[in-house]
C-alpha cells in the first residue's frame, strides 16, 4: 500500500504538489489521487451480480482482467445508482485486486501542494470526515479530497467484517 | 536406459557444474562454512543416489570426495589449492563416467583406483602434491583420452544421420583433439597416433549403431533435451495462454458477425496458431499418469504379504497424459483406494479357492481419455461390497434411519461408503478401518472438479470410477440464461437437461409447495434459478411448457435448476471471484465471454445448499391462499376387487411389482420374501384374483414391520381434499371420497396392520382407557393429519381438540386445561419445538406433557429435545406407537 500512504501523507509533505483527478458523484466534486488511479472508463457494460451487497454494481470487463464495480454512493451514504449506462468510472488497484469506482463526471487533474488544503468542516458526518483528509478550495468549488486507502477498505469490507 | 537414469544424469550434471564453480569459489574463501555446506551436500547427494542405482564405481569415487570435502567443512583439513585440485579432479572423472553411463548405459570398466588413493591420502593427509603432479598429469590425460574415445562421436551424432559425414566430422574432432593434446604434452605423439587409428574404429562402429538406433539415442539426451523451468514460470505461461484464447475467441466471435473478407486469412491463421500453442503450452504440464502410480505395484506387494493375501496390480493406460497439478492431488485419493482395495476388497486366498476363483486376486488400475475428461477405474475381483453390512453401519452411525435405508435402492446404499465415518472393514488395521478414507477421497477428487462413482458385483468385485477434468486451467460450462441475464454452470456437475411442462412426460409437482420433477423413476427436488438468485420472485410454472431444467449432481445428490434458456458450451478460463464476493457461496468464479462480456460461474454446491434454505423461506412468506392448498392431499389410486380405493400418500413407503411365483402361505397368510425380510400380503377384498405374472403391491413399512397391499391396477397419484372425505363406520375404511364423479374408498391400512403385526387392537387398548375423560390438544398444519389422527384417538375415549398451527393452539391452551398436547413437528410458522419451549416457559402450561409427532426420529435427537419438556415420540403413521406413548405418559403422570 505504498501509493496509498502518497495521499496520506499530503500535510505534511509541503514542497511537492499532488496531482488529484476532479470527479463528481452525486452533487459534490471530490478529489481522487491521480497516482493510485490506472484509467477512467466511459460508458462500459457492467455484468450485475445477483445476490451481490447493494455496493457491488457489478463486474466489468478491462482489457481481458475482470473488474468489481463499485457503487461508490452507496458508501457515500448517498441514493444508489439506478443506471450505470451513462456513468463513467476510475479503475485502481486495491490487494491484488481490481475494482471500478462508479463515479458521474471526471473532470479535470489539478496540481494542489498540501498548504492549500483546508482542514474538514466539524459539521460533516463522520463517516465523510473519516473519507477525507482535506478541502480545496477552487474559485467556484469546494473540492473534497479523498482519503483513497480507506475509502478502499472501506468499499472492498465483506458483510462478515 | 530407463528414465531414472536419465533423470539422474540430468541432476547430476546440474549439480556437478554448480560445484564447479562452487569449488572455485572456495578456493578463493577456503573458510566460507555455507559455501563448504552446499559443496559438501552436492557431493553426498551424488554419492547416495549412487549407491541406490547401484553404480558403485561412481559411488566409490564420490565417496572418497566426499570424506575429502567432509573433513575440510569439520575443519580437520585445510582447503589448499593442492587439495581443490584433487577434487576439481574427481569431478572430471564424475562428469565423465557420467558420459560412458549415458553413452552406454552401464560404467566403463575402466580402474579408478588412482583418483579414489588420491582422494584417500588427502584424506589421511599423506597427499605429496610434487610427487604426484608428474605422474598426475600423464594419468589424468590418459583416462581423459580413453574415456573420449567412446565420448568423441557421441558428440556429432545428433546432428548428422549420415554414416560417412559421421566419419568425416569424427576424424575432424579426432585431429582436433589431437592437436589440442599436442600442445599439452608433447611426448605423447605417438600414442595419439596410435589413437587416432582407434578413435576412426570406433567412430565408424558407433557411427553405424547410431544410425540404426538413432530414435532410442535420442531420448538419451536427456542434458541437451530439457531444460528446468519453474512450476511458476509454466502457470503464468498458462495464464497468458489462456488469456490469448478469450481474445482469439472474442475476434472470432467478431468475424462471424462482421464478415469482413480483409480480416478473415490473418485471422483463420491466428485461430490455428492459438490452438496450436494452446496446445503446446498444456503439454508442457502435461504428464503420463503413471508417474502417480509408479509407487503401487510396491504398496500392493508390501500390504499383500502384511495381509497375507495374493493380489497381482495390472495397470492399463498408464501413458495417459494429464496436468501435473492433478497428478499430485490424484496420487493420495489413488492410494487410499488401492489400500482400501487390498484390504477390503480381496479375500484371502482360502476363501477365493473356495469361491472357485482364482487364487491370486487381481486389482486393475486403468486410465484412458474419454470426452474431455481423463477416466480412472480402479478395478478388484474381490468379495464386492457387503450391502448389508453397510446398511448395518448407516444405521449404526445415525447417518439414516432403518426406514430411510429400507426405502433405498442398492445403489444409494453403496454410495454411503462415501459417507463421513463409515468404514466397513470391521477391524480396524494398519491398512484401514479407520473411518476415514472413502469420504476424503471424495472430498479430494471433488476439490479438482472430479467425480467418483462405484459399481459393484457381490461376490465378483467392485469397480471405482474416477472422472476428472484433463486441466484445471481450463474448464468447460454450460451457458445458461436466467432473468435476462447470462451465468454458467460447470459441465463436469450436470447430468443431463430436460424440458419439462405442460405437456411434456416429464412433470413439475409441488410437494408440500416444493417443486419436484418425476424424471423415469427418479423424484427430483427442483430450484427455480430465478428465485434463487432473485428471492421474492415467484416463477410461475403453471402456465409455461417446455421449461428447461438442468439436472446436477453433487455427491449422492440429484437435484434440478430450471432456468430461462440454455445456449452452447463454452470452453472457458476461470478467473477467482472478487474478495467481496467471497461470502457468496453460489458463485464458484467468473469468466469473460467470447463477446467480452463477464459472467458469473454458478457453483451447484452452493446452489444445493440454498435448497433447503429456500424451502424454510418459502414457508414463512407463505400466504394465505397457498396455505389453502395445503387442505389437499395426495392420494394413490388403486383398483381393488374392481373399486377405485385410495390411501394417503404420505403413508406409502414405495410401490413394487412382485413376481406371483414366489409368493408363500404362512401359517394362514400370504408371505413374500422381500428385501432379506418377510413381509405380509393383504388382500382387501377376498374376491379378488392374484394377477398372471407379476403382483402390483403397495409396501407400507414401519420400522421393523413391513405390510404389502395387493391391488389390480395402480391408477395415479391425485389430489383431493380431506374435507371431502365422507367417515365410514366400516372396519379397514376412513370413509368415501367424491372425485371427478366416481365414489373412492379411501382404505384404513392402519386396521391391517394392527391386524397383521398386533394382537391388541385398538379397541381392546380403548376399553381400558375408556373410564378416563382427558383433554387432549392435538395440533398439525397437514389437513389430512388433522382427519386421521383425531378420530382415531377419540375411537380410544380421548377428547380431542385440533388446532392448525401453534399460534392458535397457544390460544386455546390458554383459554382450556388440557392434559396432554399431541403437536407435529414441523409446521410453517411456530414449529413443535417453538411450542414445547413456549408451554415450558408460561406457568398455565408448563405442567403439560408433549408428545412429539414426526416421521423419522433419532435417538440423538429425542436426547436434544428432552430439555424442551417433550415427553414422547410417536409415529405419524402408527397408531398404535401414539396410544402406547400416550398411555405410558398419562399412568406417569397419574403416578406423579
Amino acid at each position: 500500500m505504498k501509493n496509498l500512504g502518497t495521499s496520506k501523507n499530503l500535510s505534511s509533505n509541503s514542497s511537492n504538489e499532488h496531482q488529484i483527478l476532479i470527479v463528481k458523484i452525486g452533487k459534490q466534486l471530490f478529489g481522487m489521487p491521480v497516482i493510485n488511479i490506472s484509467d477512467i472508463l466511459g460508458r462500459n457494460h457492467i455484468t450485475n451480480i445477483p445476490l451481490a451487497p447493494p455496493k457491488i454494481a457489478g463486474s466489468l470487463n478491462l482489457r481481458g482482467r475482470i473488474v468489481t464495480a463499485i457503487d461508490i454512493k452507496v458508501i457515500l451514504g448517498m441514493e444508489h445508482t439506478k443506471d450505470f449506462t451513462e456513468n463513467m468510472s476510475i479503475v485502481t488497484e486495491y490487494q491484488g485486486e481490481l475494482y471500478s469506482l462508479i463515479v458521474d463526471n471526471v473532470f479535470e487533474v489539478i496540481n494542489i501542494t498540501a498548504n492549500q488544503v483546508q482542514s474538514i468542516p466539524d459539521n460533516l458526518t463522520q463517516l465523510w470526515r473519516d473519507l477525507s483528509i482535506g478541502v480545496y478550495e477552487t474559485d467556484s468549488n469546494l473540492i473534497i479530497l479523498v482519503d483513497f486507502g480507506k475509502l478502499l477498505n472501506l468499499a472492498t469490507k465483506t458483510a462478515l467484517e | 536406459m530407463d528414465d531414472l537414469l536419465n533423470d539422474f544424469i540430468a541432476e547430476v550434471r546440474e549439480s556437478l557444474s554448480k560445484l564447479d564453480t562452487e569449488i572455485v569459489k572456495l578456493e578463493k574463501n577456503p573458510n566460507d562454512n555455507d559455501l563448504l555446506g552446499s559443496i559438501f551436500r552436492i557431493m553426498h547427494t551424488i554419492k547416495g543416489t549412487c549407491g541406490f542405482l547401484s553404480l558403485d564405481k561412481l559411488e566409490k569415487v564420490a565417496h572418497a570426495s566426499e570424506n575429502v570435502l567432509g573433513s575440510i567443512r569439520d575443519g580437520k583439513m585445510i582447503a589448499t589449492s593442492s587439495t581443490i585440485s584433487v577434487i576439481l579432479r574427481s569431478i572430471d572423472t564424475i562428469k565423465d563416467i557420467l558420459d560412458y553411463i549415458e553413452q552406454n548405459g552401464n560404467e566403463p570398466d575402466k580402474d579408478f583406483s588412482k583418483i579414489i588413493s588420491d582422494l584417500d591420502d588427502v584424506f589421511n593427509g599423506k597427499y605429496n602434491e610434487e610427487e604426484n603432479n608428474l605422474n598426475e598429469n600423464k594419468l589424468q590425460q590418459a583416462s581423459l583420452t580413453e574415456i573420449k574415445l567412446i565420448d568423441t562421436p557421441d558428440a556429432s551424432e545428433t546432428s548428422i544421420t549420415n554414416n560417412k559425414e559421421i566419419t568425416e566430422t569424427n576424424k575432424d574432432k579426432a585431429k582436433e583433439d589431437n592437436e589440442h593434446k599436442t600442445n599439452i604434452d608433447e611426448g605423447k605423439q605417438d600414442i595419439h597416433d596410435k589413437e587416432q587409428k582407434t578413435i576412426l574404429e570406433q567412430a565408424k562402429k558407433i557411427a553405424s549403431q547410431t544410425a540404426n538406433h538413432e530414435h532410442k539415442d535420442n531420448k538419451n539426451h536427456g542434458v541437451v533435451q530439457t531444460v528446468r523451468v519453474s512450476v511458476d514460470l509454466l502457470e503464468s505461461l498458462m495464464q497468458v495462454v489462456s488469456e490469448l484464447v478469450l481474445t482469439r475467441n472474442q475476434l472470432l466471435q467478431i468475424m462471424r458477425a462482421e464478415k469482413n473478407l480483409q480480416f478473415t486469412g490473418p485471422l483463420q491463421r491466428l485461430n490455428n496458431l492459438t490452438s496450436e500453442l494452446q496446445e503446446k503450452v498444456m503439454k508442457t504440464r502435461m504428464q503420463p499418469i503413471g508417474n502417480a502410480w509408479s509407487q503401487f505395484p510396491r504398496l500392493v506387494r508390501d500390504l499383500s504379504i502384511e495381509l497375507h493375501k495374493k493380489i497381482e496390480l495390472k495397470m492399463i493406460g498408464e501413458e495417459t497424459e494429464l496436468d501435473r497439478q492433478l497428478i499430485e492431488l490424484i496420487k493420495d485419493p489413488l492410494t487410499h483406494m488401492i489400500r482400501n482395495s487390498v484390504d477390503h476388497g480381496m479375500e484371502k486366498p482360502e476363501e477365493r479357492v473356495a469361491k472357485r476363483k482364482s487364487e491370486t486376486g487381481l486389482i486393475t488400475l486403468e486410465a484412458y481419455h474419454q470426452g474431455g475428461h481423463i477416466i480412472i477405474e480402479i478395478t478388484d475381483d474381490g468379495a464386492g461390497l457387503n450391502l448389508k453390512r453397510i446398511k448395518d453401519k448407516v444405521i449404526a452411525n445415525n447417518l439414516a434411519t432403518t426406514d430411510e435405508v429400507e426405502a433405498m435402492n442398492d445403489q444409494q446404499i453403496y454410495n454411503y461408503i462415501f459417507a463421513a465415518g463409515l468404514s466397513t472393514a470391521d477391524k480396524i488395521t494398519s491398512v484401514s478401518g479407520r473411518g476415514v478414507g472413502m469420504d476424503v477421497v471424495k472430498t479430494n477428487i471433488e476439490k479438482i472438479s472430479g467425480t467418483i462413482d462405484l459399481k459393484t458385483n457381490p461376490g465378483n468385485g467392485t469397480k471405482f470410477i474416477i472422472k476428472i477434468p484433463l486441466t484445471l486451467a481450463i474448464m468447460s460450462v454450460l451457458i445458461i440464461e436466467c432473468n435476462k441475464k447470462k451465468f454458467g454452470i460447470p459441465q463436469i456437475s450436470i447430468i443431463e437437461m430436460v424440458k419439462a411442462g405442460e405437456n411434456s412426460e416429464h412433470k413439475l409437482e409441488f410437494i408440500n409447495d416444493r417443486l419436484v420433477l418425476r424424471l423415469r423413476d427418479m423424484l427430483l427436488p427442483i430450484v427455480p434459478l430465478e428465485e434463487v438468485l432473485y428471492p421474492g420472485n415467484k416463477i410461475d410454472i403453471g402456465s409455461r411448457k417446455n421449461i428447461p431444467i438442468i439436472i446436477c449432481e453433487i455427491g449422492q445428490h440429484l437435484f434440478g435448476i430450471i432456468v430461462d434458456n440454455i445456449y452452447d458450451t463454452e470452453e472457458i478460463v476461470v478467473k477467482p471471484v472478487s474478495p467481496i464476493l467471497k461470502s457468496i457461496d453460489i458463485y464458484s468464479g467468473s469468466t469473460l465471454l467470447g463477446d467480452g462480456s463477464v459472467i458469473m460461474i454458478l457453483d451447484p454446491n452452493g446452489m444445493f445448499k440454498t435448497i433447503g434454505e429456500n424451502i424454510q423461506g418459502h414457508n414463512q412468506d407463505k400466504d394465505n391462499s397457498e396455505y389453502n392448498n395445503n387442505l389437499c392431499s395426495q392420494f394413490i389410486l388403486f383398483k381393488v376387487g374392481g373399486k377405485m380405493s385410495a390411501i394417503p400418500l404420505d403413508l406409502v413407503s414405495r410401490l413394487e411389482e412382485l413376481p406371483i411365483n414366489k409368493i408363500e402361505k404362512s401359517i394362514g397368510r400370504d408371505v413374500i420374501q422381500y428385501r432379506d425380510k418377510l413381509m405380509y400380503l393383504v388382500k382387501i377384498n377376498e374376491e379378488f384374483c392374484l394377477n398372471e405374472e407379476v403382483q402390483q403391491v403397495i409396501v407400507f413399512s414401519h420400522s421393523e414391520n413391513t405390510l404389502g397391499l395387493m391391488v389390480e391396477e395402480l391408477i395415479d397419484i391425485t389430489e383431493a381434499s380431506i374435507d371431502n372425505i365422507i367417515p365410514s363406520q366400516q372396519k379397514g375404511y376412513i370413509g368415501s371420497l367424491m372425485l371427478e364423479g366416481r365414489t373412492i374408498e379411501v382404505i384404513d391400512i392402519q386396521y391391517y396392520y394392527s391386524a397383521i403385526f398386533s394382537d391388541e387392537t385398538i379397541e381392546e387398548k380403548s376399553s381400558i382407557l375408556k373410564k378416563r375423560d382427558l383433554e387432549i390438544l392435538f395440533i398439525d398444519d397437514s389437513a389430512f393429519f388433522r382427519k386421521f389422527i383425531p378420530p382415531m384417538l377419540s375411537k380410544a375415549g380421548y377428547n380431542i381438540d385440533v388446532a392448525e398451527d401453534a399460534e392458535i393452539a397457544i390460544k386455546m391452551l390458554r383459554e382450556k386445561n388440557y392434559d396432554t398436547i399431541i403437536t407435529d413437528l414441523n409446521m410453517p410458522g411456530l414449529s413443535g419445538i417453538d411450542l414445547a419451549q413456549h408451554c415450558k416457559n408460561e406457568s398455565y402450561c408448563s405442567k403439560i406433557p408433549i408428545i412429539a409427532l414426526s416421521a423419522n426420529i433419532s435417538e440423538e435427537f429425542m436426547r436434544e429435545h428432552k430439555n424442551y419438556g417433550i415427553s414422547g415420540y410417536a409415529s405419524k403413521t402408527n397408531h398404535n406407537e401414539l396410544l402406547d406413548v400416550l398411555n405410558g405418559i398419562m399412568n406417569d403422570s397419574e403416578a406423579a
